[in-house]
This record gives structure tokens, sequence and C-alpha cells, in this order.
């Protein structure tokens, strides 16, 4: 199987995602101050209005999808090239795949969804837990991992709310945490083993 | 005994609905579940629970995101009849997150719990 470079962000998908519909926006206006003729003009603003909610909505629901179906299509190509999913995590950026039998890690990034990054688990330097605990609660729990200098961040819970720390939603996402915390570990317990057979 | 007292004692594990008086704990096991966290399912038929359950001697054995069960076999003092009572919950560190008490009162999990 192919390892690759960690890549959170493709920088040409995400140009495209987030600029152009604004630069579309941009154009018509700017056509619609410039030009003269009536039916250009309520065309050119009508079209600015239509890329201006369109590119939010696009950018809320669009590229959340994308990244979705994405991740399943790597996912799946994963499954082919013989990589063990023994657990297997869907979060709103990025999606963490753990092989402990062969000690990799695959990850698909939100912002880069047409590739998955998959690396030897020994080459993870740090992982935690953050239950993000503050005086009321949390609104965000998350587990973290860095990886050739990377920080990923994968969240199990987030909320606009402060939740308590003895909440059920709260428990759970902590739990997932931990779960995938100890998947992490027990991956790079293998790959270490493997490298010091194979050195 | 009140009528309030005797609805609320009915579906206790530990009260004997035919002597009218409360059972005696007799013996109680933890148990690691073979499910993990967000795919809990409830299971109201004894049979999963006997073929599924694997006994634990502490909490710190059960691995992180699997669910456990705390089971516990009551016995009526009087009429000598035994009830199960098993309580899913997940441990999440010190604290815990509690599914669902199933009580089974027809010695369905007797071999379970000796």
């Amino acid at each position: 199987m192919e390892q690759q470079k960690i890549k959170k962000r493709d920088v040409t998908y995400m140009l495209i995602n987030i600029l152009c519909p604004f630069v579309i926006f941009a154009v018509c206006i700017l056509i619609s101050a410039l030009v003269e003729d009536k039916n250009v003009v309520s065309v050119a603003t009508g079209v600015a209005m239509v890329a201006f909610f369109g590119g939010i909505v696009w950018l809320v629901i669009g590229t959340d999808t994308i990244y979705k179906k994405q991740a399943q299509k790597r996912m799946a190509e994963l499954d082919a090239a013989g990589f063990t999913r023994n657990h297997t995590f869907t979060a709103d950026g990025c999606t963490v795949a753990v092989d402990v039998v062969q000690g990799n890690i695959a990850m698909v990034f939100k912002w880069n969804p047409f590739q998955y990054s998959m690396v030897p688990a020994s080459r993870v330097t740090k992982m935690w837990v953050d239950d993000g605990k503050t005086m009321g609660g949390t609104s965000r729990v998350s587990f973290l991992f860095v990886v050739d200098d990377v920080k990923v961040r994968v969240n199990t819970f987030t909320s606009n709310k402060v939740w308590s720390m003895k909440s059920d939603y709260v428990l759970e996402a902590i739990s997932k945490a931990d779960m995938m915390i100890e998947s992490l570990k027990a991956a790079y317990n293998t790959a270490q083993a493997r490298t010091q057979a194979g050195a | 005994m009140g009528i309030f007292d005797g609805l609320l004692k009915k579906n206790r594990a530990d009260w004997c609905d035919s002597c009218k008086t409360n059972m005696t704990s007799v013996s109680q096991q933890l148990f690691w579940m073979p499910m993990t966290v967000g795919h809990y399912a409830s299971y109201k038929k004894a049979d999963y629970y006997l073929k599924n359950l694997r006994p634990v001697a502490a909490r710190e054995q059960i691995p992180a995101g699997y669910y456990a069960c705390d089971a516990r076999m009551y016995r009526c003092p009087q009429c000598g009849r035994r009830a199960a009572a098993l309580r899913n919950f997940l441990p999440v560190r010190e604290q815990e997150k509690v599914e669902e008490t199933i009580t089974f009162r027809n010695g369905e999990l007797d071999t379970l719990l000796i």
C-alpha cells in the first residue's frame, strides 16, 4: 500500500469552493455598474444574488456533502487495498481510520477529499483527548494527534452551548475519543514492533 | 404498604411480588458487552446476554468505548424465587452513562449468575 504525506488542504480545491461564487458575484456587480443596458443589468444583478446566496449555501452544505461522499469512496479504496479498518471515525472536518493489525492510520480531510493520507502509526509523536473542560462544562470534545509535525484534531462533539461534563452527549463523546486514542496507541505499538522486527 | 408504594415496588428487581417482601442480593458480577459507544442496541431476550456477556474482574478491564453490564441476582427469603437485574451502562472514566436496567424474573439468567 502506498503511504502518503499528510496534506490537510488542497489549496486549489479550497479556492474554487470559497472564491468562485464571490468572484462571479463581484464580476456581475461590476457589469451592472458599468453597463447601461437595463436588461443586462437586471440579469447581472440576478446572477450576482444567486452567486452570493448560492455560495454561502454551497460552503455550508455542498462542501460537506462532497466531503462525506468522497470519504466513503476513499474508505472503500482503502478496503480494496487491504487496509483493515478496525476503527473508523467520521467527524465534520476529518475521517480517521485505524488499522491495528498493520499499524497504519488513514485520514481523509474535508478540504482535501479526493485523496487519502496513509501513514504508519509509528510516525505519530503525540496523541491525547481534549475534553474542552471549562468552568461551566464543555462545548467541544475531540481527540488529537501529531503526525509528521501536523496536528490533526478530530471532534467527537461540538455545540454552540456549554454542556455539563456529566451530560450523556459529553460522556459519549469522551468515550468515543478515549476509544480512538486507545486504538491509535495499539496501532502505534504494532507499527513500532514491525519497525523493530524489520531493523 | 400503600397503593403508591406497591406500584413503585412492583417493577423493582429486588421486590418479590408474590410474597410482598424485599429480596436479598445473592450475587453480583460485572460483564463486558461486545457493543461499542454509539452503537447501543436494547435486547430484551436473555439469549443475547447468555451468548455475549463476558465476565471481568474489575471495571478497568473493560476497553474504552465498550459497554458494561452490572448483573445482580436476587432471591426471595420466603419463597426462594430468583430474579436477575442487568444494568447496562457505558463506563466513561470515573462516570457511567446508564442505558437501561432489564429484569428477568423467570430464571432465564440462572446459569449466568450462580
